[in-house]
């Protein structure tokens, strides 16, 4: 493609500009910065159409924006592409949008719906001619920031084939977001990590309190055990037997209570109805027998109470334990199979709970979709440098080269890393290179990109005042070079 | 005369683990039942039907006890309980040994049986689970008996686990009411006939809507329901609308009215939508703040013109970006990592 003349009618502030290039080299003074651009803004708004009005970045609509109202604007470009000759005129307005596209070879106009445009611009987009037709000075100063500024220049072009791409900061609002989710998973963890011990101390507690009714149910067993037992069956057998025994030995003294009674009163009787003297003391003797036997049961038989009462307690005692023991058996029982239950329903609670809080979560969610955009752009960006990005290197190396005269063959670091640059006697940095140099190397590049990213339509180049450190000599090299080129180039100098 | 039919009541769940609100939540629970009962008592009905999982888990005896006081203290309604999947009857199950009331009927076996009332005509069949899960249609096959009265099924299941339901074999069987349990949404599965009460208060956080019970009317021998909501609060849904005007600001302003509309005690889970303005980079975080929010779904995409920004990027980092994912039939994180990769791309880039 050839530019033959450019006309404004109204654009950016220019109105009724014209200027007119020819094919190879063309110089166009522009004192003004903002004309210098607005040159190249036409030249790409009247080949991919104008913006709307307010129309904000990235081809939205602004809030309420604040640009004024456009008059008519427009213009027309006279060009060649494809070995034929074309007219290209835009009017654009609050209510107008018109554009024509005339061949005069043919003398045709052609259906803009059919996107005539895109076919002669080779198929590139708005952003890849902003990136192949138009390379902008650099902004730094010395030459350490020039350096800088040329190796994220290409890395970037290299890798995304855009050089207002920013990489790193993308790269960097991408794990900002991540880590945000991260961190609000972290806090749901420590929730759900809370209300676990709090579940496992419950747990805990009923499993002490499970283990220490299992132990007093083992007490419980073993003091009911050893009633049971043989000694313990035997202790019992003794009470009653000893009971028995008391009970006899009681019955005994009662009868022979009751026989002294009846002796007694049978002396009695006797004493006062005999005559003889020998019987009478007899019947004393038979009195006082019968009164001494009555006192001796009567005492034997309180003795005996005593000891009856005695056992009987022992007896009581007894049951009374083993009644008791029963019962703290059965509440053991009651208490434990209660308790029991309760640790298993809290122990299913505790699996459901962990089960649920184990699915992925909306932060797990959003933390993969974030991986997965690193991951992609990452991915997209060495298809891009491996496919094309880092034939830019070889290519502007061969162009270095060339403007060089061979002082330098080859130069490095294309993947973010410092420019070094290859000479017959060793590597030298790009920052040690001079103003000029370094304006070379970006112009190497410059053009390198447009070769490589406009591959089906040769475009002209818009340098924008990228010379202003080199010497005369060197843009002489420039220029012989640019002679030997078929693409048209357009210098745009406030020198 | 009235019947109530409640179900999946599952006293002793502790509802939405971690959140602020959730040992309230376990009160509540309790709570709304023990209203259930107070309201009987104050009006009360001839029939109380509970169709299974009273209880979230094995009930204890403390918990029996405390149930079937409330049931002694409504002695003129008859109350007809049966264990469902999740308190079914282990073989060491308080249920099994427990002695309820005399206003009490429990269904202690796995199979149904018929609880008769000659005098009134009521006629109530029932079964309770033995096991966690009954594959088998165990209510399929069964009919009432040819006696005249009203014939009520107690049943609780629905699902492929869990004495799955055939509807149509159940609408021919001849009952007049089905009081169904297990699904915890309220649903009518044959108007007047065989309705799932619902969960007398939302036990998990999808169980969307109103809960309550159904109140019904046995007249000439025909049946009439209706469901009235109990419960103290909703789970609800929230669908946030954003636009390309909506700021982080604007978003919480219409969460905060939406929740005083629809009220405060409720639970929600939020839902953002819409295309907002790709510069606003939304906090969905700080949104659960202003209530009792469980969680808060960020649906919302930039608003960008995939087409024009295809064509305008072409060739670049940037289109290739649009058209890997534009390629794809793209799943949700797909979808989410499209949008973020690409404002992340946009946003950065320096103007020209």
């Amino acid at each position: 493609m050839i530019l033959k003349r450019i006309l404004i009618n109204d654009f950016g502030g220019l109105h009724n500009k014209s200027i007119e290039l020819s094919p190879g080299m063309n110089v166009v003074y522009e004192a003004d910065e903002a004309e210098k651009n607005t040159v190249f803004i036409f030249v790409k708004n009247m080949f991919f159409g104008m913006p709307e009005e307010g129309r904000g970045k990235n081809g939205l609509q602004a809030e309420g924006s604040d640009v004024a109202p456009l008059e008519e604007h427009g213009g027309t470009i006279w060009f060649q592409a494809a070995g034929k000759n074309y007219r290209l005129t835009r009017k654009s307005g609050i209510e107008t949008e018109e554009c024509e596209l005339f061949c005069e070879d043919d003398q045709k106009l052609l259906n803009m719906e059919e996107e005539p445009m895109k076919k002669l611009l080779g198929g590139i987009s708005e952003t890849i001619f902003d990136n192949v037709m138009l390379v902008e000075p650099l902004g730094g100063i010395s030459p350490t920031e020039k350096a800088k500024e040329i190796q994220s220049k290409l890395m970037i072009l290299s890798k995304s084939a855009d050089q207002l791409v920013d990489l790193g900061r993308s790269e960097q609002m991408l794990k900002m977001w991540r880590k945000g989710y991260l961190t609000q998973k972290e806090r749901s963890q420590k929730t759900v990590q809370k209300e676990k011990e709090i579940l496992a101390g419950k747990l805990e507690i009923l499993e002490n309190e499970l283990d220490s009714l299992r132990g007093q149910k083992g007490q419980v067993a073993k003091e009911q055990a050893e009633i049971h037992s043989t000694a313990g069956k035997e202790e019992a057998a003794v009470i009653e037997t000893q009971l028995q025994a008391i009970e006899k030995k009681n019955l005994g003294m009662v009868i022979a209570g009751l026989l002294a009674i009846i002796v007694g009163i049978v002396g009695i009787i006797g004493r006062f109805q005999l005559i003889d003297e020998m019987s009478k003391i007899g019947m004393d003797v038979c009195v006082l027998a019968a009164i001494a036997t009555v006192i001796y049961t009567l005492s034997a038989r309180r003795k005996l109470r005593t000891e009856f009462i005695k056992q009987k307690k022992k007896k009581v005692h007894l049951q009374s334990q083993q009644e008791k023991l029963k019962s703290s058996r059965e509440d053991i029982n009651g208490s434990y199979e209660e308790k029991l239950t309760a640790f298993t329903n809290l122990q299913s609670e505790y699996q459901e709970y962990e089960a649920e809080t184990a699915l992925p979560t909306s932060e797990d969610m959003e933390t993969q979709a974030l991986t997965l955009a690193l991951d992609t752009i990452e991915m997209l960006s060495r298809d891009i440098y491996l496919k094309k990005g880092r034939k830019i290197r070889i290519r502007a190396s061969r162009i270095f080269r060339e403007l060089t005269n061979g002082k330098y063959m080859e130069f490095y670091g294309d993947e973010g890393q410092s420019i070094e640059l290859v000479t017959e006697t060793g590597t030298i940095k790009a920052e040690n290179l001079d103003s000029g140099e370094l304006e070379l190397l970006y112009f190497s590049i410059g053009m390198a990109a447009s070769e490589l990213f406009a591959v089906e339509e040769v475009l002209p180049v818009v340098l924008d005042d990228i010379f202003s450190g080199t010497n005369k000599e060197l843009l002489g090299r420039v220029e012989r070079w640019l002679k030997k080129q078929s693409r048209q180039v357009v210098l745009i100098t406030a020198n | 005369m009235r019947f109530i039919h409640l179900a999946d009541v599952h006293l002793g769940a502790v509802p939405d683990r971690g959140c602020p609100w959730s040992e309230k939540r376990a009160n509540e629970i309790w709570e709304t039942f023990r209203r259930v009962i107070a309201g009987i008592r104050e009006n009360p009905v001839d029939l109380l039907f509970i169709a299974g999982d009273l209880f979230h888990r094995q009930p204890l005896p403390h918990e029996l006890k405390e149930v079937n006081e409330l049931f002694s203290g409504i002695p003129e309604t008859r109350i007809y309980l049966m264990a469902g999947d999740s308190d079914y009857l282990k073989a060491d199950s308080f249920y099994r040994s427990f002695p309820w009331a005399p206003n009490v009927t429990f269904f202690e076996k796995e199979r149904v049986t018929c609880v008769e009332n000659p005098e009134d005509g009521i006629y109530v069949y029932g079964m309770s689970y033995e096991h966690p899960e009954i594959v088998e249609p165990m209510y399929d096959d069964v009919r009432p008996a040819k006696k005249e009265g009203v014939h009520i099924l107690l049943a609780h299941g629905g699902d492929e686990k869990h004495c799955p339901v055939n509807v149509a074999a159940l609408a021919g069987a001849g009952f007049d009411y089905i009081a169904l349990g297990h699904f915890h949404t309220p649903q009518n599965v044959i108007r007047d006939m065989a309705a799932y009460s619902g969960a007398l208060e939302p036990v998990k956080n999808n169980d969307f809507g109103e809960h309550g019970y159904i109140e019904g009317r046995i007249e000439n021998g025909k049946i009439r329901t209706r469901f009235v909501p109990f419960s103290v609060r909703t789970y609800s849904q929230l669908l946030i609308t954003v636009n390309e005007e909506s700021t982080q600001l604007s978003i919480e302003e219409k969460l905060k009215d939406e929740i005083f509309r629809r009220g405060g005690l409720n639970i929600y889970r939020i839902i953002l939508q819409g295309k907002r303005k790709p510069e606003l980079f939304l906090i969905p975080e700080k949104l659960k703040s202003f209530g009792n929010i469980t969680e808060v779904l960020d649906e919302t995409r930039p608003a960008y013109d995939l087409e024009e920004l295809q064509e305008k990027y072409a060739g670049t980092l940037i289109g290739d970006y649009i058209h890997f994912f534009l390629e794809k039939n793209r799943n949700t994180v797909e979808d989410k990592a499209f949008y973020y990769g690409l404002q992340a791309l946009l946003e950065t880039r320096h103007s020209s």
